[in-house]
C-alpha cells in the first residue's frame, strides 16, 4: 500500500477536524449551561422540554388564578364576619328591649336609632367590593350589591303632571322611621297648600304652603318639590317611601374560577341568598327593618318577633362563612399542591434540559486533551520526510 | 561467427539515448513534485523501453496513474455528501427561527397569549386584562408570521442559489467538453501529452459532482461523457456540453424548474430528478423540507383560528356584541394547474366552519364521458371522495366548502386538467386579529350570556381551555402537543442528516485515500527515484566521458 504526503496530511486533518467538532460541543454545554441548544441536539427531549414549558406556564398561570379566588374569598369571609359581629351586638341590645320591664320607650326609640345605624354599615358590608368588583352581586360585578338607605317617590297616577320631585334628602337620621308618606296638594287656594300623611298612622305630619323648589320637611325627612310645566292640582299626591332599603341589585348567577386543569370553583355568594333570604332563609334586611319599627312603635310582639329574625339571621351569616371558609379551604389545598407540582416541573425541566456541569466539565477536559494530544502526535508524524536526510 | 563490431560512434549514441532517457525520466519526477499539492493530480511515471538490442533506451510513454472506477465512486459519494452538507446549512437556518431551546417563540407566545385568557376569566371586565389578551395575541400572531415569513425567505435564498448554481454548472460543463478536445489532441501529438489537461478535466468532473449527481462513462481514448445520473441526460458528449436552464414554475410559486437541452429544441424538465450534489439538495429543501414545515405550521394556524372563532362568535362582548370573529376567518383559495390544457376558473368559499377539516383538495377531470370530475384530499391521490359530471358554474359542496368551477372564454376543462383548493394554505403568514375587536377591546366575547354581562365569563374560560383541546390527530393531540412534534421532527431530521454526512463524509475520506494511494505523488518515493536517475545519469556521462578518451586513443593513432 502507498503512502502519499497527501494521505497524511487528509488523515492528519480529519483526525483534528473529529476532535474539534467534539470539542466545540462540550464548550457549548458548558457556555450555555444547557445539554441542548438546539432542536437537533436531542429532538425527542426537545418535545418534553416544549411540553414541560406549557405545563410550567399553566401551573403558574393556575397558581396566580388561585390567589384571586383566595383574595376574592377573604374579602368575602371579612364581610361576613364584620356582619356576624353586627347581628350579635344587635341581638345582645335587642335582648334588654324584649324585657319591657327593663327598657322605657325613649330607650327603645334610641335603640332603633342604634340599629338604623347598623343597618347602614349592613349594607356597606354588603356592598363590599374586590378590586372594583362587587362581590355578593353575582354576575352583575360592577351593579351595588343593596341598595343604600334612602327616600323614594312616586308621582301617583291621576297626577296632572304639573309638577315632579327635584330633590329628597335625609335631614335627621334619628329620626329615620321607616314609614311611608303621602304629600297631597289643594288647590284652591293659590300657591297651593300641601298636606303631608303618615301612611301607617294616618296622621298628618306636616302642612304649609307651596312653594316651587323649596324644601318640605317632615320627621327628619326632605322633599323638594318643583313646578315642571305648572304648579301642582288640586288633589295631586306624591308617595314617599323609605323602607324600601336594601334592594339587591345583582343575579343569581355565578363565576367560577379555574383554579386548576378542568378544576373549577365557584366563588360566587350571592347577595340575595346571603342578605334577603331568597332560597328559604331569613331576610336580614327587612327583619332589621321590621325590628326597627317594632321599637319605634313600643311592639313587644314585633320585638320578639324581631330577636327570633336576628337568631336566624345570626346562623344564616353562619351558614355562609362555613361555605366561604371551605372555599378558601379548598383553593388553598389546591395552592399548595400546585406549589409542590411547580417544583417537580422544575426540576423535571432542569433534569432534561441542563448540562451536568461537572459531567460537562470533565468532558471539555477530556476532549480538549484529546485535541491537544491529536495536534501533537501529528505534527510529529508530518514532519518527517526523507528529504530531511538526503544530502 | 561472434559479434560484429560495435563502434565507439554506437556506443556514444547508446550513451546519448540514455542520458535523454534519463533526462526525460528527471522531468517526469520534476513534474511529480511541483504537483505534489495541486488538487488532482495524477502521478506521472515514464515508460522507458530498450530500443532493439544494444541500441539503447527510449522513453516511450508517460502513464498517467489513475483508476477510473474509483474516480466514479469519489462523485457518486461527492454528490451524496454535498447533497447533505447544502440541505442541512437550509434546514438549520429554518431550526434557529423554531428554536424553543430558548423560551421564547411560538410556544412560549402561545403559553402568554392562553394564560391573558385565564387573567381575562378572573376579571371579565377589567381593561388591563382585555388589553393583556389583545397584546400577547398580537405576540403570538407576529410570532407566527414571522416564522412564516423567515421560512419563506430561505426558500426564495435557495432559489436564487438554484439559479448561481446552474449557471456555474454550464461554465463547468463547457470546460470539460473543452478539455476532453483538448486532451484527445495533445495525446495524439505526444505520448502522455494530454495527461495534465485529463487531470484537470476530471477535476472538474469532481467540481461539477459536487454541485449535482452525476455518472461518468469513460470511452477507449480517455474521452469523458457526463450524464445526469437521476435521469440519464447528457451534459457533456466528448466536445458538446448542454447547458441547464431555469424557468419559473407558477405551479410553486413561481420557484424555478431546472431544465436540460435549452440549446437544442426540446428541452426537459429535470428538477424532480435531481438527487444529489449542491443543487440536489437546494431543491430538496425548498420544494420538500420547507413545504412540509409550512404545511404542519398552517394547519396548527387554521385549526387555531377557526375553532377559537368558533367559540368566540357564540359569546358576548362587554357592549353586548356578538357573532364577531377574533382572529380573521379562514378563506378558501382555490387555484388552477398552470399546465391545463382547457380554459376553466375556478373559486372556493367556506360554508360551514364547523365541517371544513384543513386537507388540502385536488381536483381532477376525466373525460369518461361526461367530463367528470375527482376530488382527491392531500395524501391519497388514488381513491376520490367525490366524483360527479362536470356542470360549468354549478357550486360543488363538500366537506364545508362550496367549489365552483366555470367554463372559461377557451371552454370547459379538459380531461387531466387539476385543480386545487385550499383553507389553510398562508394561515401562518396571514394570521391577523379582527380589526373591529382589536380596536375596541370591549367587543372581546367574555360571557355566554348577554344578560349575565360582566360578571359570566364561561367564554373566555373556554377560550383559555382551547389550548387543552384535543383537536389535532383524530382527537389524540393539543395545539402544543402538535407544535411540539413539528419542531422534533425537523430537529430529527437533521439530526439524521447530520449523522448521515459524518459516515458519508468518512467515505469521501476513505475513496479519496485510495485515489491518493494510486495516483498520489510520494515525496519520499520521488525522492528515491531521483537518486536513481541521478546515479544513472551519473553513470552515462562517464561513459561519454570515457569514449570521448578512447576516441581521443583513436585519433592519436591516426
Amino acid at each position: 500500500m502507498r503512502i502519499t504526503q497527501n494521505m497524511m496530511f487528509r488523515i492528519a486533518n480529519e483526525a483534528i477536524r473529529r476532535n474539534a467538532i467534539k470539542l466545540i460541543k462540550s464548550q457549548e454545554q458548558i457556555s450555555t449551561g444547557k445539554r441542548i441548544n438546539k432542536p437537533s441536539d436531542d429532538p425527542v427531549d426537545t418535545g418534553d422540554i416544549l411540553n414541560l414549558r406549557t405545563s410550567i406556564s399553566k401551573t403558574n398561570q393556575f397558581l396566580s388564578n388561585d390567589d384571586r379566588a383566595i383574595s376574592i374569598l377573604t374579602s368575602m369571609d371579612s364581610a361576613l364576619q364584620l356582619l356576624s359581629g353586627l347581628i350579635i351586638r344587635a341581638k345582645s341590645l335587642t335582648v334588654q328591649a324584649a324585657n319591657d320591664a327593663v327598657m322605657s320607650p325613649e330607650n327603645k326609640i334610641q335603640l332603633a336609632i342604634d340599629l338604623t345605624g347598623m343597618l347602614q354599615e349592613l349594607i356597606d358590608a354588603a356592598n363590599t367590593q374586590y378590586m372594583d368588583q362587587y362581590i355578593f352581586s353575582g354576575n352583575k360585578i360592577r351593579t351595588q350589591t343593596l341598595t343604600p338607605l334612602g327616600i323614594q317617590t312616586n308621582a301617583l297616577p291621576g297626577n296632572s303632571g304639573n309638577a315632579e320631585v327635584t330633590a329628597t334628602d335625609i335631614k335627621d337620621m334619628t329620626k329615620y322611621t321607616f314609614d311611608n308618606y303621602t304629600i297631597t296638594f289643594s288647590s284652591p287656594p293659590d300657591p297651593p297648600t300641601y298636606t303631608v300623611t303618615n301612611q301607617r298612622t294616618g296622621q298628618v305630619v306636616a302642612t304649609g304652603t307651596y312653594t316651587s323648589g323649596e324644601e318640605i320637611l317632615f320627621d327628619g325627612f326632605s322633599v323638594t318639590i318643583s313646578d315642571s310645566v305648572g304648579s301642582p292640582q288640586n288633589g295631586d299626591s306624591f308617595e314617599v317611601i323609605t323602607d324600601n332599603v336594601g334592594t339587591y341589585q345583582g343575579d343569581s348567577n355565578s363565576m367560577s374560577i379555574e383554579v386548576d386543569d378542568d378544576l373549577m370553583v365557584d366563588i360566587t355568594l350571592t347577595g340575595d341568598r346571603i342578605f334577603k333570604g331568597v332560597g328559604g332563609g331569613t331576610d336580614i334586611i327587612q327583619s332589621f327593618v321590621d325590628l326597627i319599627r317594632a321599637l319605634r312603635q313600643n311592639d313587644i310582639d314585633g320585638i320578639n318577633e324581631g330577636l327570633t329574625n336576628l337568631d336566624n339571621s345570626q346562623k344564616q351569616i353562619l351558614d355562609f362563612l362555613s361555605v366561604a371558609g371551605a372555599k378558601q379551604n379548598e383553593v388553598n389545598n389546591v395552592s399548595e399542591r400546585l406549589k409542590d407540582l411547580l417544583i417537580v416541573q422544575k426540576s423535571a425541566l432542569s433534569k432534561i434540559e441542563d448540562a451536568d456541569m461537572i459531567e460537562a466539565s470533565s468532558e471539555f477536559a477530556k476532549d480538549q486533551f484529546a485535541f491537544q494530544t491529536t495536534l501533537k502526535a501529528n505534527a510529529q508524524i508530518l514532519q518527517q520526510s526523507l528529504l530531511d536526510y538526503l544530502k | 561467427m561472434g559479434l560484429p563490431g560495435l563502434s565507439l560512434q554506437g556506443t556514444l549514441s547508446v550513451a546519448a539515448l540514455g542520458l535523454n532517457a534519463q533526462q526525460s525520466a528527471l522531468r517526469v519526477i520534476g513534474q511529480n513534485i511541483s504537483n505534489v499539492n495541486t488538487p488532482g493530480y495524477s502521478l506521472q511515471t515514464i515508460v522507458l523501453e530498450p530500443l532493439g538490442n544494444l541500441l539503447g533506451v527510449n522513453a516511450i510513454n508517460v502513464l498517467r496513474n489513475s483508476d477510473n472506477l474509483i474516480s466514479g465512486r469519489i462523485y457518486d459519494e461527492t454528490s451524496s455528501e454535498k447533497f447533505l452538507e447544502s440541505k442541512i446549512s437550509l434546514l438549520s437556518q429554518v431550526e434557529a427561527f423554531l428554536n424553543e431551546s430558548q423560551a421564547s417563540g411560538i410556544n412560549g407566545a402561545l403559553n402568554e397569549f392562553f394564560n391573558s385568557l385565564q387573567d381575562l376569566s378572573l376579571r371579565p371586565d377589567g381593561v388591563a386584562e382585555r388589553e393583556g389578551v389583545i397584546g400577547s395575541a398580537s405576540i403570538f400572531i407576529n410570532e407566527l408570521n414571522r416564522t412564516a415569513r423567515a421560512i419563506n425567505n430561505i426558500q426564495v435564498s435557495a432559489d436564487n442559489k438554484i439559479r448561481e448554481v446552474v449557471t456555474e454548472i454550464n461554465t463547468i460543463t463547457k470546460e470539460i467538453a473543452r478539455l476532453n478536445t483538448q486532451a484527445l489532441s495533445a495525446n495524439s501529438s505526444i505520448p502522455g501529452g494530454g495527461n495534465s489537461l485529463l487531470d484537470q478535466r476530471d477535476e472538474l468532473v469532481r467540481q461539477l459532482s459536487e454541485l449535482i449527481d452525476v455518472r461518468v462513462i469513460y470511452d477507449s481514448n480517455g474521452s469523458a461523457t457526463v450524464l445526469t445520473k437521476g435521469s440519464g441526460y447528457t451534459l457533456v458528449a466528448n466536445n458538446v456540453s448542454s447547458d441547464l436552464s431555469v424557468q419559473p414554475n407558477a405551479n410553486n410559486k413561481n420557484y424555478l424548474d431546472v431544465y436540460i437541452g435549452s440549446n437544442e429544441t426540446i428541452s426537459y424538465n429535470i428538477t424532480n430528478s435531481i438527487l444529489g450534489g449542491e443543487l440536489g439538495g437546494l431543491i430538496a429543501v425548498r420544494d420538500v423540507s420547507t413545504n412540509n414545515v409550512i404545511d404542519n405550521l398552517d394547519r396548527m394556524t387554521a385549526t387555531l383560528i377557526n375553532e377559537f372563532n368558533k367559540i368566540h362568535r357564540t359569546g358576548f362582548g362587554l357592549d353586548g356584541s356578538t357573532g364577531l370573529d377574533f382572529f380573521q376567518p379562514l378563506t378558501a383559495r382555490g387555484s388552477h394547474d398552470v399546465n391545463n390544457i382547457g380554459d376553466a376558473s375556478i373559486t372556493a368559499s367556506i360554508t360551514d366552519y364547523n365541517a371544513i377539516t384543513y386537507d388540502n383538495y385536488i381536483i381532477e377531470f376525466q373525460d369518461v364521458p361526461p367530463l367528470t370530475y375527482n376530488i382527491y384530499r392531500e395524501g391519497d391521490l388514488t381513491t376520490p371522495i367525490a366524483t360527479g359530471a362536470y356542470n360549468s358554474g354549478v357550486p360543488i359542496n363538500i366537506e364545508g366548502l362550496s367549489i365552483t368551477i366555470t367554463d372559461g372564454a377557451g371552454g370547459p376543462p379538459s380531461a387531466g386538467d387539476k385543480f386545487y383548493v385550499s383553507t389553510k394554505e398562508g394561515a401562518t403568514q396571514n394570521i391577523a386579529l379582527n380589526p373591529v375587536v382589536a380596536s375596541d377591546i370591549n367587543k372581546i366575547a367574555s360571557s355566554s350570556d348577554l344578560n349575565q354581562l360582566p360578571g359570566n365569563n364561561d367564554i373566555a374560560l373556554q377560550l383559555a381551555n382551547l389550548i387543552d383541546a384535543r383537536i389535532f390527530q383524530n382527537g389524540s393531540a393539543n395545539i402544543s402537543n402538535y407544535y411540539g412534534a413539528i419542531v422534533s421532527q425537523l430537529g430529527t431530521d437533521l439530526k439524521n442528516a447530520n449523522m448521515t454526512l459524518e459516515s458519508q463524509h468518512s467515505i469521501v475520506e476513505q475513496l479519496s485515500n485510495i485515489r491518493e494511494q494510486i495516483s498520489g505523488v510520494s515525496l519520499d518515493e520521488e525522492s528515491i527515484k531521483l537518486m536513481a536517475y541521478q546515479r544513472g545519469f551519473q553513470a552515462l556521462s562517464r561513459i561519454i566521458t570515457i569514449i570521448d578518451e578512447l576516441m581521443q586513443e583513436l585519433v592519436n593513432i591516426l
